[in-house]
């Protein structure tokens, strides 16, 4: 079964019979069964379905951060299953931008630096644009705080704003309000609706909640490994 | 492959040396001491094995200074005896660019002496040219002078002016009077007291005169000379220096003498090949044992370093989520264990001096002088061993951190961000 986003836009992530399973015990557990997939350009998609339906699954194939089993999976026109382990390391640095649902900040860096962090890898200095992004993010007095010194949702602002300082092509979430209360998680959504419109990312949220996905753009239910 | 950002340096040097801050305040201790601690005992390793070689170097190069001022750099056994075609090996050594070298020939056999308390087995060195140390005079060219080494006078119960007889069986009948000349003390006690020497124009004079038969079977023409290259050629680093030079003379002397085509040259190491052996054996043993020491110290910064990675084996993950590659976590150990390595082995060799100048000054760096002419313990610092020394703590401590970085390189870094696999 496969759902395509009918559109003029470039194909971004392009999925075709997509497998993978894990090892659980001593029994294979098929998580995603043939999966074919479109999102393009500028989409702004939610990925929603229950715990373990494999979405998470999904989003880490598309953001390279694992390996499919079987079928393809081309994200930005490049086969991710061609890559080697640090051309995808690469891939993901020049390309994704990853909100997990714990801000997964380095506690000794400030916030400043984490979001900088990124780029430092790529070799870019991007002192400015991380200031840019914190004030995007209303985080502008926040600048030279350690995590732990502010809130779970300036930590998870912070997090987005890492995610966003390479200009990636991809913006990927997986359940980043999930940890919030609703105020603080409707800011973190507006910010990232804000990323979508306003620089084009495309983004793909996971999410269990059918209420916040409702607020997306385009919805994929995943159902027992399928779309 | 990509160098790692200045984030990273930051972030690295604050886990080794201070710590995740708000553990700190919880737990000072936490991490900084541990991985002190654990280069502080890399140093010590380090530095026990500097002052180690330093101890056994400096023993080797004094008794090998004593054994090359006594008996020569080299000397050469040659079955062709010719002084004359000899001393032009004198110009060769010459040729062979070594300044100021000494040259003495001689000649050498077992007698034995006897003196006013008893007598003992010697051996009897003629020497052909005498140095000024045989201080010889002709004030009684009659009776040939000897010098004769400190512990065999007290021996012999003679002292300078004192007669001798000495006997070389089997080349002449009887014995030859001779008077001790001078006491001499090259420090090491199986030369000092089994040595004797005497000036062979002295010797022949005192044949020819008193027993013309035993003239005409007089030891030889000297059939053996001995090169004093000088002081930089005693010490072991120096021994390379002294092989290329045997290297070269050899090879000029059986060019121009075919008639000796397999001379017999010995440097100062293999004069005294049984006792330089045993301190080359001694030496080995004692650097194999500590060299397991820094290997034991390195596995302790090795087991710390596995429990900042532990400790840090989130963020470690977070980062290779946002890009950083196997290749760049594995440069990234192996310099960490390049810097603690560095920095504990230029400790450790601070600390092997600091241990050899504390040693100086204890009571058990006397010696017993009679034994070897060296009162103290003696030190000697090597550049090369030294230098082996501090690589070999560097290497250790940057393989093993390069073997923990391809470990940590493989481990599942979604698995630890809390995603099932």
């Amino acid at each position: 079964m496969s759902l395509d986003l009918k559109s003029s836009k470039a194909s971004v992530v392009e999925a075709r019979n997509l497998k993978k399973s894990y090892r659980q015990g001593d029994r294979d557990v098929q998580v995603l069964k043939g999966l074919n997939l479109d999102i393009h350009s500028g989409d702004c998609v939610a990925l929603l379905g229950a715990s373990g339906s494999g979405k998470s699954t999904l989003l880490h194939l598309i953001g390279a951060l694992d390996r499919g089993e079987s079928g393809e999976l081309k994200v930005l026109n490049t086969n991710l299953a061609s890559l080697k382990d640090s051309q995808r390391a690469d891939f993901r640095l020049q390309n994704i931008g990853f909100v997990f649902q714990f801000h997964h900040l380095i506690p000794e860096l400030t916030a400043l630096e984490n979001v900088c962090l990124p780029a430092a890898l790529k070799g870019k200095k991007s002192e400015a644009r991380g200031l840019e992004l914190l004030d995007w993010m209303g985080l502008s007095g926040r600048v030279y705080s350690r995590p732990y010194q502010m809130s779970g949702g300036e930590q998870q602002r912070v997090a987005l704003a890492r995610a966003l300082v390479n200009d990636p092509k991809l913006l990927l979430t997986d359940e980043a309000t999930g940890n919030l209360d609703r105020e603080r998680a409707a800011e973190v959504l507006e910010i990232l609706f804000k990323a979508n419109r306003e620089l084009g990312t495309t983004l793909i949220s996971v999410t269990h909640d059918a209420d916040l996905a409702g607020k997306y753009a385009r919805t994929l239910r995943l159902n027992d490994g399928l779309i | 492959m990509k160098i790692l950002p200045s984030q990273w340096w930051k972030l690295s040097f604050l886990w080794l040396f201070k710590g995740d801050s708000q553990k700190s305040k919880a737990n000072p201790q936490l991490f900084q001491n541990s991985v002190i601690w654990a280069a502080l005992g890399l140093a010590l390793g380090v530095g026990a094995l500097s002052v180690t070689l330093a101890i056994t170097s400096g023993f080797e190069n004094s008794l090998s200074r004593i054994v090359a001022r006594a008996q020569g750099d080299v000397v050469h056994y040659t079955k062709w005896a010719s002084v004359t075609e000899l001393n032009d090996t004198a110009e060769i050594s010459k040729e062979l660019g070594i300044p100021n070298v000494g040259v003495e020939y001689f000649w050498k056999s077992h007698g034995l002496v006897v003196g006013k308390q008893g007598g003992r087995g010697v051996l009897i060195e003629g020497k052909f040219n005498p140095r000024e140390r045989n201080a010889v005079t002709q004030d009684s060219p009659a009776i040939p002078e000897v010098s004769i080494g400190k512990p065999l006078a007290e021996y012999l119960g003679v002292v300078v002016g004192d007669q001798l007889k000495i006997l070389l069986p089997g080349l002449i009948k009887g014995a030859i009077p001779v008077r001790v000349a001078e006491l001499t003390s090259f420090g090491m006690y199986e030369i000092d007291s089994r040595y004797l020497s005497i000036d062979d124009r002295a010797l022949k004079q005192w044949l020819e005169f008193n027993d013309p038969k035993s003239y005409a079977a007089r030891p030889g023409d000297a059939f053996a000379i001995r090169y004093f290259l000088g002081e930089d050629y005693r010490s072991n680093d120096q021994r390379p220096a002294v092989e290329a030079w045997l290297n070269s003379y050899y090879a000029k002397f059986v060019a121009s003498h075919p008639n000796d085509p397999d001379p017999e040259l010995m440097p100062w190491w293999i004069q005294r090949k049984n006792l330089f052996g045993s301190i080359d054996l001694d030496k080995n043993l004692l650097t194999l044992v500590l060299s397991l020491l820094v290997l034991v110290s390195t596995l302790n910064v090795a087991a710390t370093l596995v429990v900042l990675f532990l400790e840090r084996e989130r963020d470690i993950a977070i980062v290779r989520a946002l890009g950083l590659t196997r290749g760049q976590l594995v440069q990234w150990t192996g310099l960490i264990g390049l810097l603690i390595g560095t920095v504990a082995s230029s400790l450790g060799l601070i600390f092997g001096r600091l241990m050899g100048w504390i040693l100086l000054k204890l009571p058990w760096a006397e010696l017993p002088a009679q034994v070897y002419r060296i009162s103290r313990l003696p030190l000697e610092f090597s550049f090369t061993e030294q230098s082996f020394v501090f690589l070999f703590g560097v290497a250790a401590s940057t393989t093993l951190a390069l073997a923990l970085g391809f470990v940590l390189a493989r481990k599942p870094f979604l698995e630890i961000l809390g995603y099932r696999l």
